[in-house]
């Protein structure tokens, strides 16, 4: 429930703001969709990463509680994993924040 | 055993002091920070184009970026001794700070997009690089 109103109010947050980032002379219409395009891309790509690097830590957990001498390589294998991922969620920001503040085809 | 670089040891020596324990993390970590070394030299070619400042921005907030994650999961795994919420703090605080440094790059500054990303992907080549390396090291250990 708590997670819900955050992202709800963080959408709406997002949203708002996003008016004064863009020229006022560009069309409300285009400026809407983009703002919603960016809330929903960040969205879903918090939502991936975050769900895939909790599936990646449980693992991890689970596997150092069964084996703890195999924390080490372990570790290096989680490590590896939640790079690869944050970078996407990274990804997603760089693409968002153009879209939302450096918009190309918004002149 | 292959006889490691003076700057590599150096290296390797500073981030065991900093609670870098596990080998593999440490040479993950030391192979990203002399990748982003290298990116320096890309300097020169400020005068005649402004990308490679983005390309070293981004290699430099990957490298923190990895640096950060490598230290919060060997604390997440081994936790000892301080607390989960210096920890958890430090992870946001981590992401905000990257999320801070993006908006002035991309905003601010203007920098080229796909040099900022060819710049964060470093982290990706290293891991692969590894992965690779690894792949085929296991390859010839069963062969």
């Amino acid at each position: 429930m708590r997670k819900g109103i955050m992202v709800v109010l963080s959408t709406i947050a997002m949203v708002a703001v996003s008016g004064v980032a863009f020229a006022a002379d560009a069309d409300p219409a285009v400026i809407s969709m983009t703002s919603l395009a960016t809330a929903l891309g960040m969205a879903l790509a918090a939502a991936g990463c975050g769900i895939g690097q909790g599936l990646g830590l449980k693992a991890a957990c689970e596997g150092t509680a069964r084996n703890p001498e195999a924390s080490g390589k372990i570790t290096v294998t989680m490590l590896v994993g939640l790079a690869m991922i944050e970078s996407l969620a990274i990804y997603a920001l760089v693409i968002n924040l153009i879209l939302l503040f450096a918009n190309p085809f918004l002149g | 055993m292959r006889k490691k670089g003076k700057l590599t040891a150096g290296i390797d020596r500073y981030l065991f002091r900093h609670g870098f324990r596990i080998e593999e993390v440490r040479t993950l970590v030391r192979n990203q920070i002399c990748l982003t070394l290298l990116t320096f030299i890309l300097i020169p070619g400020l005068y005649l184009w402004t990308w490679p400042l983005a390309v070293l921005a981004g290699a430099l907030l990957g490298t923190v970026n990895f640096y950060a994650l490598a230290k919060v999961v060997q604390g997440v795994i081994f936790l000892r001794q301080g607390s989960v919420q210096l920890l958890l703090f430090g992870f946001y605080a981590r992401l905000g700070l990257t999320g801070i440094a993006l908006y002035i790059l991309i905003v601010w500054c203007r920098s080229s997009v796909v040099a900022l990303l060819v710049g964060l992907s470093l982290v990706l080549v290293n891991i692969l690089v590894y992965g690779a390396k690894y792949f085929v090291g296991q390859k010839l250990k069963e062969a």
